[in-house]
């Protein structure tokens, strides 16, 4: 047998194994769901029809009554909204994130102690967490508004307060984050900015503060855009679990997300495959364009800094 | 070659590893022998739910049934209360399912429809089966659309469970069945006028859902065709401000309730005696039946506009309609529903008996500290006691979504009660008037754009990054 012909049958008998996983398990239910945003396939009904852009009319079109224009589908945009705005803790979370960084990269004695108890919240399990902070959040015994009655302030009721629910959830999301992967990844990044710069910064007379802005900041652009990309990924899709184990996506609606609406579309009411389907291929789209711009605006960021 | 690939594999047997690997595939494919008498059994497959005491019951009648039929092997299978829809949802989608399985009154209306049930009519017509020892309204939960899709485990309805010393301490005389909603509210705000041991108000009432106050007060959602939506009648808006007035008017509920008006976490508990009254269900009692520091009992849902009308709760069998067998099912439903297996059953107060004959025997015989009478006529209805449901409709579950998250606001004092089922009654005719989509030609050819489109986009992409790869480094 040829010598590279060989080589390449290896190779491939060893991709084979994930090659196969990966087609079953991620390409072949993305093509089918991909297929089934154009039909109004539901739940346990045998048959199918094609309905062409259909779903995606009743998703994003808009019609005109005499009370003016009016949404298909004004849920949709309500829990973009949603969506998005729970998306506001991802900076707070990323400043969170490269904080505790910074605190750990010092050498301390037990330094390593306080590494593991930072990352102790990203490996609890997520029902555990969600119930301990539901139980925090109680308006009249959590330990929240515990401590703010001991201030003389009166706690809202977190979870079942319309302005306050979307906060809550940013509250948990951030302490959760903080000291998750983010800061692992922050911390790796801290330790490859060479000792030098900080040299030649001390010979300038720079301050901590002036150190951080011209010499770490800079040497941490290609961990931030990793770390935002990543996020907003992340937050476009995430904020199911957080709705069906702590607030069913309410109330009335102000918690529910785009991930939990697909759920609720394919999986509650009439169960509409098809149109859950349509809901995911649009946030896809809104996915890739926010990665696209973020990649064009942090690789033009990372070229001014290298 | 061969010759080192058959010497490998032999070595790898004779070895000590190959030797444990080869015990452990015996012993793992062992069980899959089985004999001819067992390959040749029907098995049917039992969904069910319930406590442990209750599961043990029907695992022993499932072995009393196979006993009675040798031929038939009942694999008993518990599904959790919480996550039963999806389950249900997901086993059937992929054609798998039990062949007997529980279900919840409300989701009749999302299997039925779609054939995902059997309808039990044409059993029940050719063995003669007798409906008559059950209660009617536990039937007609199970029914749609002219079949008989369940028969029922056990129903109840709601009750309102009263604190006995709050009542005397406030000089109040206990509810009876005379009582109507104004005896009700009178009694509600005296109580809430009393501080509990601790020093914090009484609760008047734990109210529940609206359902039971929106009918009884002359209100309506739906017919069951879902041809006439009612959230802004008028009858309708006056019935929900009076549940909107318990909680912000007259100050006898708490506000942290959801719509569903239960929490259960708040630390106003019926239990924790600063609560007057609660409407519950039976599925109460076994978390009453603890109190110890005050006495307590059960009196019928007060009266309203259009009498006492509350919601059905119960759950009934049913049989999967792609079972392998359909008859052997049915045996084992009517075995499960016998009198006698239902007797075994009936232990314990958390819900009603679907059979008449079993509630008012065994089950109403045993001790009570409660009113057991109050409960078993609040299930047989008749008079101005009418047991009702949801719109029987498989379109329902959007349309209450609708409902709810308007009443959410409503109750939350963000709108007002008219607001909210206007905005209700709008989203609902706007959903059912929705047109059925008719494809064109710029369908076919705009998915085929994108269909190209998405694919030369990542051949693209793949050679840009290969190209990047290529690049050399500087």
């Amino acid at each position: 047998m040829n010598p590279k012909l060989k080589r390449y049958l290896t190779a491939y008998a060893f991709l084979l194994p994930n090659g196969v996983g990966f087609m079953l398990f991620m390409l072949l239910p993305i093509l089918v769901s991909f297929g089934l945003a154009f039909t109004d396939c539901q739940m346990l009904k045998p048959n199918i029809r094609f309905i062409g852009f259909g779903n995606f009319i009743n998703l994003l079109g808009f019609y005109h009554d005499s009370a003016g224009w009016h949404a298909n589908d004004p849920d949709f945009w309500y829990y973009l909204y949603n969506t998005i705005f729970l998306m506001i803790g991802i900076p707070i979370s990323m400043a969170a994130s490269l904080g505790m960084a910074i605190l750990l990269n010092q050498k301390l004695k037990g330094i390593v102690l306080f590494r593991t108890l930072f990352y102790l919240p990203h490996i609890c399990s997520g029902i555990a967490i969600f119930m301990v902070w539901r139980m925090m959040y109680h308006a009249d015994v959590g330990i929240i508004n515990t401590i703010l009655g001991w201030l003389d302030i009166q706690g809202p009721d977190w979870l079942n307060s319309i302005t306050w629910a979307k906060p809550a959830l940013i509250i948990m999301g951030v302490w959760g984050a903080a000291g998750g992967n983010n800061m692992i990844i922050y911390l790796a990044a801290l330790k490859g900015v060479p000792e030098s710069l900080f040299e030649a910064a001390d010979i300038d007379g720079a301050s901590a503060w002036q150190k951080f802005r011209y010499v770490t900041w800079p040497q941490l652009a290609p961990a931030t855009f990793f770390i935002f990309t990543m996020s907003i990924i992340g937050g476009f899709q995430g904020g199911f679990n957080m709705a069906y184990i702590m607030t069913q996506g309410g109330p009335s609606g102000s918690t529910t997300t785009i991930g939990y609406y697909i759920f609720n579309m394919a999986y509650d009411g009439e169960l509409l495959l098809g149109y859950g389907s349509a809901i995911a291929w649009v946030l896809f789209v809104l996915v890739m364009g926010a990665t696209i711009l973020n990649w064009k605006c942090g690789k033009s960021g990372e070229n001014d800094y290298a | 070659m061969l010759k080192r690939i058959v010497c490998k594999s032999l070595f790898l047997i004779l070895s000590r590893h190959g030797q444990l690997l080869l015990a452990a595939m015996i012993l793992m494919l062992a069980p899959s022998c089985s004999s001819k008498e067992e390959a040749e059994k029907k098995n049917l497959t039992l969904w069910t739910s319930g406590d442990s005491k209750t599961l043990a019951a029907i695992k022993q009648t499932c072995i009393d049934f196979e006993k009675l039929h040798p031929s038939i092997k009942v694999n008993v299978e518990f599904i959790a209360g919480k996550s039963r829809t999806q389950k249900y949802l997901i086993s059937m989608q992929a054609g798998k399912s039990g062949d007997v399985v529980m279900f919840h009154w409300a989701q009749v209306s999302v299997f039925a429809p779609k054939k995902c049930i059997m309808d039990l009519k044409p059993f029940i017509r050719r063995d003669n089966y007798d409906l008559g020892d059950y209660f009617p309204q536990g039937l007609m939960a199970y029914q749609y659309d002219g079949g008989q899709y369940c028969l029922p485990v056990n129903g109840s309805t709601l009750v309102l469970y009263y604190n006995k010393n709050l009542f005397d301490q406030a000089r109040l005389d206990y509810p009876d069945d005379k009582w109507n909603f104004d005896d009700f509210l009178h009694a509600a705000q005296k109580l809430t006028l009393l501080k509990d041991k601790d020093g914090r108000q009484v609760v008047g009432c734990l109210p529940y859902d609206i359902s039971s106050w929106l009918w009884s007060m002359g209100g309506e959602y739906a017919d069951d065709g879902l041809s006439r939506i009612s959230f802004n009648d008028p009858r309708t808006v006056e019935a929900v401000r009076v549940f909107w007035n318990l909680r912000h008017k007259w100050n006898i509920s708490v506000k942290n309730l959801n719509l569903a008006g239960s929490d259960s976490t708040s630390l106003d508990v019926f239990e924790r005696g600063n609560v007057g009254m609660s409407v519950s269900g039976p599925w109460s009692l076994p978390s009453y039946s603890g109190i110890k520091d005050f006495t307590w009992d059960i009196a019928p849902f007060p009266a309203g506009k259009k009498g006492r009308q509350t919601r059905y709760a119960g759950m009934g069998y049913g049989i999967w309609a792609k079972t392998k067998y359909p008859d052997e099912a049915w045996e084992l439903l009517k075995f499960l529903q016998s009198r006698e297996e239902q007797e075994k059953r009936a232990t314990g107060f958390t819900d009603i008996p679907s059979r008449k004959s079993v509630a008012y025997g065994v089950w109403a015989d045993q001790k009570a500290a409660f009113n057991v009478k109050t409960l078993l006529e609040s299930i047989s209805g008749g008079g101005d006691n009418v047991v009702r449901v949801f719109p029987k409709n498989e379109l329902w579950p959007n349309i209450s979504r609708y409902f709810n998250e308007s009443m959410d606001l409503a109750m939350l004092d963000q709108i007002s009660v008219d607001e909210g089922l206007n905005r209700a009654q709008r989203k609902a005719d706007n959903f059912l008037a929705r047109k059925r989509y008719v494809p064109g030609l710029v369908d076919y050819v705009g998915i085929a754009l994108a269909s190209c489109a998405m694919f030369f986009s990542v051949i693209f992409l793949s050679r840009k990054f290969q190209t990047r790869k290529n690049e050399p480094k500087t």
